[in-house]
């Protein structure tokens, strides 16, 4: 009994870090290869749920009153956070190439102006288009969630939450493997240890930085069309991830994927545990956890001391 | 303060257009019309016989931004709908009304602005925490305000007692959690012995579990016991861990005051995980999201989702029985493409509270009152809406009946209602004015 409690918390906490950490990328990445500190990044990922939503609002609509198959229903979710993604990375890259660009020298302060006027802007155009009261479907959601998948294995687990768990992992595999074997991942990587040095050897930075932001943007997105189902979208949901994101980033390390992977998942998985076992320590556990590794270790677990290494 | 004579008193309780008008029933005393000409209510002479003119001005705060909208918004269209029916029947004395929105994150600042700007009467706020804020000022400006909501037990009580020119017509919060927790005795089957509280991690959330618990302990004469309490953040999108936690600690009920995105997220996710297959959840908030359940969820619910309707609840008159509760529906239905939920009749009734008074005022004293005989119009007012009779009491909290019901499709509406419904009446469920709440609750007996 307590085996299959602690095996469920474990699943919640795994799926909360894929969550976490698609959002928590996108900040680490910014810091680290950019060094711009973007706290408009939590409504970006705001964005992606409405945007996921809306999409889902009108496939479903042209479905009519019809039955959604198995293969329908995973469609939608699929081809909801894709739209989501690739309309936050088109984004992202505009907001690169006219905003960020003209401040990776200046103050954070600078940076933090521009970037809560963003976030701001970015919440007043999501209340333009889609209303104060945000979005509600959760018809995928109930749908997916049909297919007893967990159940095959004795387990009471909501399937959806084992599909964002996949999903988490699909993006985490493509960027490990973009980081590792493509030319421009190499550039990237480059660039994030010597930035100086790349660009003496001629690796055109700025289209870098402009990709490094896209990408930011997208999983952002992805994040967002991954938990609307579930959630729903609402005004202000970023905010939550967006706090838990810097401190995650802060326990892995400024610049490490794995490092920010780690994080996430230490904190979805110490969350989870928390909620069941000692619930008034749910929320501070996060917190209490990055003061320790401040203490013993501050550039963070997968940080080193000589900068970022997107490893 | 001159105290008004026996005959203007016996005058400006009489039967009067705006009164009639918000209680649906202007066709009944002929006056009023509501034809929409804008002509049907008497004009009112002031005390030197100059006709006041020039509409009646209203200063009114909600929350127009961010999530809590759920609230905000259907208040600004009960309270929008109203001034309509007025106007529509003459106005107030014969003087149009005005409302001028604001959204109330600076509630204070919001309040001052009104005050300067020469408003007959302020409105708002809808958060607990704002009102709290907002409330001594009011007392200070001396210009009468009445809260949305607001609807924390304290107000009168500890933050602004003895007010003078504060109201808040809507319940307070913990008569919604002595009533849910009758309904939790009257609607669960068996014994309940095992309670569990998943609830936002602010005082509201805190207060009402608190409340809860203490009077399910009463009520079972202390087998109650509490298997499981945590208090998430708002908005975190993600309860599951705390609903597999409370399923595993095998709770009769799961208490909850999650409200907007969070009750829908929260429900959900109990759904999938088998949450109401044998466990009663309670909620104060999820049928004020009426128009945003869908059937599937509350199917998923399993008859176990007890749901509270604060104020009012729009089936209740019977509609079969009581046209105007049926037409009131009606215009609902037409100008908002909504049922009217808990946010929205929160906003008609304190439209209909103050016009009522300031009516009955401008009755007695032949013109719009000052702001002290406004207020001590409204002190003990009683007045109706096309759902329920209201009072404002002495310490000008309003009372009116609680509801709760097992939420449930329905075969006659295309919105989830609430059967088995239960109401409980102010006597039941709220500390009396020289009693504070929780000397209340520790002497209450079941």
């Amino acid at each position: 009994m307590i085996f299959d409690q602690l095996l469920i918390q474990t699943l919640h906490g795994i799926q909360y870090g894929f969550l976490l950490f698609l959002v928590a990328a996108g900040i680490s990445l910014s810091l680290g290869i950019l060094n711009i500190l973007n706290v408009a990044h939590g409504e970006m990922f705001a964005a992606g749920a409405f945007l996921s939503i809306a999409l889902q609002d009108y496939l479903l609509g042209m479905m009519g009153t019809g039955g959604l198959s198995l293969a329908m229903t995973l469609g939608f979710v699929v081809v909801s956070a894709l739209v989501a993604g690739v309309v936050l990375f088109v984004g992202g890259v505009l907001l690169e190439a006219t905003f960020f660009r003209r401040i990776y020298d200046r103050d954070v302060l600078d940076q933090l102006i521009l970037t809560f006027g963003l976030l701001l802007v970015i919440r007043g155009i999501i209340v333009h288009f889609w209303g104060s009261q945000g979005l509600n479907n959760r018809t995928l959601y109930r749908a997916v969630n049909e297919i007893p998948v967990a159940e095959y294995v004795g387990l009471n687990y909501p399937t959806f939450n084992l599909v964002t768990i996949i999903g988490g992992l699909l993006v985490l595999a493509l960027l490990v493997w973009a980081f590792n074997n493509t030319r421009t991942g190499q550039l990237v990587r480059t660039i994030a240890i010597d930035r100086e040095m790349a660009t003496a050897i001629g690796v055109d930075t700025n289209r870098r930085f402009t990709l490094v932001f896209g990408v930011s943007a997208l999983m952002a997105g992805i994040a967002g069309a991954l938990i609307a189902p579930q959630s729903g979208a609402a005004s202000g949901m970023g905010d939550t991830f967006l706090v838990l994101s810097f401190v995650i980033v802060v326990i892995g390390g400024i610049g490490s994927l794995w490092g920010t992977f780690a994080g996430a998942m230490i904190v979805g998985v110490v969350s989870q545990w928390m909620a069941w076992q000692a619930p008034a320590l749910e929320f501070v556990a996060p917190y209490l956890i990055m003061i320790a590794v401040i203490l013993v270790k501050p550039e963070g677990l997968f940080g080193t001391s000589q900068g970022s290494v997107l490893e | 303060m001159r105290q008004p004579s026996r005959r203007q008193v016996i005058k400006g309780t009489g039967t009067s257009a705006v009164a009639a008008s918000l209680a649906g029933c202007s066709t009944l005393f002929g006056r009023g019309g509501g034809d929409g000409d804008g002509k049907g209510g008497t004009k009112i002479d002031d005390v030197n016989g100059q006709t006041d003119s020039g509409p009646l001005k209203v200063g009114a705060q909600t929350i127009l931004e961010g999530p809590a909208t759920v609230f905000g918004v259907p208040t600004k269209k009960g309270a929008e709908m109203a001034k309509k029916r007025i106007n529509q029947a003459g106005g107030i004395g014969g003087r149009q009304v005005e409302i001028e929105w604001v959204h109330e994150s600076n509630p204070i600042e919001n309040y001052r602005r009104f005050v300067d700007a020469g408003k007959d009467v302020t409105f708002g706020t809808t958060s607990s925490g704002r009102m709290k804020a907002l409330a001594p000022e009011v007392e200070s400006q001396g210009v009468v305000n009445l809260g949305f909501a607001g609807n924390f037990t304290a107000l009168f009580y500890d933050v602004t007692p003895d007010p003078t020119y504060n109201f808040r017509p809507s319940n307070m919060v913990i008569m919604q959690d002595m009533a849910a927790a009758l309904a939790a005795q009257n609607l669960v089957d068996g014994e309940i012995t095992r309670i569990a509280g998943i609830n936002p991690d602010y005082s509201a959330g805190r207060g009402s579990m608190n409340n809860f618990k203490q009077i399910m302990k009463k009520m079972t004469g202390g087998k109650a016991e509490v298997v499981y309490e945590s208090y998430p953040q708002l908005l975190s999108g993600d309860y599951s861990g705390e609903i597999s936690a409370a399923m595993d600690a095998d709770p009769d009920v799961v208490f909850t005051i999650f409200w907007g995105p969070d009750i829908l997220t929260f429900a959900n996710q109990a759904a999938a995980q088998g949450l109401f297959e044998n466990t009663a959840v309670i909620n104060h908030y999820i049928y004020n999201q009426i128009n945003d359940l869908s059937s599937d969820l509350v199917s998923q619910t399993n008859g176990n989702m007890i749901a509270g309707s604060r104020n009012t609840y729009w089936p209740h008159p019977d509609h079969s029985r009581y046209k105007h509760n049926r037409d009131l529906l009606s215009q609902v239905r037409n100008e908002f493409d909504m049922y009217p939920n808990m946010s929205f009749m929160e906003g008609y009734q304190t439209m209909a509270a103050w016009a009522t008074a300031a009516e009955k005022a401008m009755n007695m004293f032949g013109s719009y009152p000052s702001q002290e005989r406004l207020a001590q119009v409204l002190e003990n007012h009683q007045y109706y809406t096309p759902m329920a009779y209201h009072k404002i009491r002495a310490d000008h909290s309003g009372l009116q009946p609680e509801f709760y019901g097992v939420l449930a499709n329905s075969d006659q509406h295309d919105v989830a209602v609430l059967e088995d419904t239960v109401q409980y009446g102010p006597e039941q469920v709220a500390p009396p004015v020289d009693k504070g709440p929780e000397a209340w609750r520790s002497d209450w007996k079941f």
